[in-house]
């Protein structure tokens, strides 16, 4: 029996992935969505009749919302949690300083959901949603800006890493060429050295990108303006990629020419 | 009127059986030599559409340029084409081939690169409650 429940969890813990965690947050954020229609429908009613009938279908609402309003961050929150976990340019001990920041704040939507029950009155539950407002700008916001800008540098990283490896390679193959006295190689190394600088600026705006976001303080007014100016500095890395490689394809091709 | 309607009737009828009359006496004796012309001169047909058809198709594919006109010049693209025309003796080398297939591969990745992962953008959610 034991092991039985221990396969299935293996099992289950294998076969959840980022796709899996994306299709379950679009579904919660369309219940959000139908839910938040409803409590919109309810207030009005409240708010126009007041009556103790109507008060009490927009408590209900109003819960509903605000249930599947946590369900929906949370969805998404471990959504983000699984993109990380499959980039495999972000170091391990990243990824484990982005769980930290991020699972903390999937347990506070589940506990807030979980403490809605309780709420007896509209001032319980408008001040139940103020404190999820709060965490959400003040703490939720800033670490999911955050572990974006790691996702798309993990991005990065991946390409760059391939032309490295191609460099390599390229540099090997030169070597033997030279040895052979088979083609001149001026063009090449000069071009090759050309690729490894456009690299190596690359990595400094990528390197510019993340202390930007990690000095964003979390009191922040705007988040995302920290995160707009990480990703146009990593826009930038990435043209400098593509004009690296593209160096390397007329390396390749200049190789593949007579003399 | 009567006898004017018989009349045109049985002259119909005079015309219909020299008609009929005709074409017997057109597939009876001389049939066979009328009839291997006819399906000559359409097989002969046939194959005249047809090798005009190809030709056509072949020039609007690109495969045979029609006289007079010009060649189009060739879109240059970001990637130059992998076929040098003076090769080396290591257009064909193997480890030449297989970094050439990587950085492609790559190029195309690169050029679809999505960094803002636009389906990760939190979501837009209503914390505004309020009921006054």
């Amino acid at each position: 029996m034991w092991l039985l429940g221990f396969l299935t969890s293996v099992v289950i813990a294998q076969s959840f992935d980022f796709n899996k965690a994306y299709a379950d947050y679009v579904f919660s954020l369309d219940l959000y969505q139908k839910a938040h229609a409803e409590y919109v429908l309810s207030r009005g009613q409240y708010l126009a009749s007041k009556t103790v009938a109507a008060q009490q279908k927009a408590i209900d609402s109003t819960k509903s919302m605000l249930g599947s309003r946590d369900t929906a961050t949370s969805n998404y929150l471990t959504a983000v949690r699984m993109r990380i976990r499959e980039n495999t340019g972000i170091t391990e001990n990243d990824k484990n300083n982005l769980y930290a920041m991020i699972d903390p704040d999937i347990a506070w939507y589940a506990d807030h959901k979980a403490k809605l029950g309780s709420a007896g009155s509209l001032d319980d539950l408008v001040k139940d949603s103020n404190e999820a407002k709060d965490y959400y700008q003040k703490t939720t916001q800033p670490n999911v800006y955050k572990v974006l800008v790691y996702n798309a540098i993990g991005k990065l990283t991946i390409f760059r890493t391939i032309d490295k490896n191609a460099i390599t390679d390229l540099n090997a193959k030169i070597l033997e060429i030279k040895a052979n006295g088979d083609k001149k190689t001026d063009t090449v190394d000069r071009a090759i050295l050309d690729a490894q600088n456009g690299l190596e600026r690359a990595s400094e705006k990528e390197s510019t990108a993340l202390s930007g976001i990690n000095s964003t303080k979390n009191t922040s007014r705007d988040p995302s303006s920290g995160y707009n100016t990480a990703q146009d500095l990593l826009a930038q890395s990435l043209g400098y990629i593509k004009e690296a490689n593209n160096i390397l394809i007329e390396v390749v091709r200049n190789i593949k020419t007579a003399d | 009127m009567q006898n004017q309607i018989t009349a045109d009737i049985e002259k119909f009828k005079i015309f219909i059986r020299t008609l009929i009359e005709r074409v017997k006496l057109t597939f009876s004796k001389q049939a066979p030599v009328r009839i291997l012309i006819i399906v000559g001169v359409i097989f002969i047909l046939t194959v005249i559409f047809l090798i005009v058809g190809l030709i056509v198709g072949s020039m609007k594919k690109g495969g045979l340029v029609a006289p007079g006109k010009a060649t189009p010049t060739p879109v240059s693209s970001a990637i130059p084409e992998s076929s040098v025309s003076n090769p080396s003796k290591y257009a064909t080398d193997s480890g030449i081939l297989k970094i050439e297939e990587t950085i492609r591969k790559l190029d195309s990745d690169l050029n679809s690169a999505d960094l803002r992962e636009s389906v990760l953008r939190p979501p837009v959610l209503d914390f505004d409650v309020k009921f006054d």
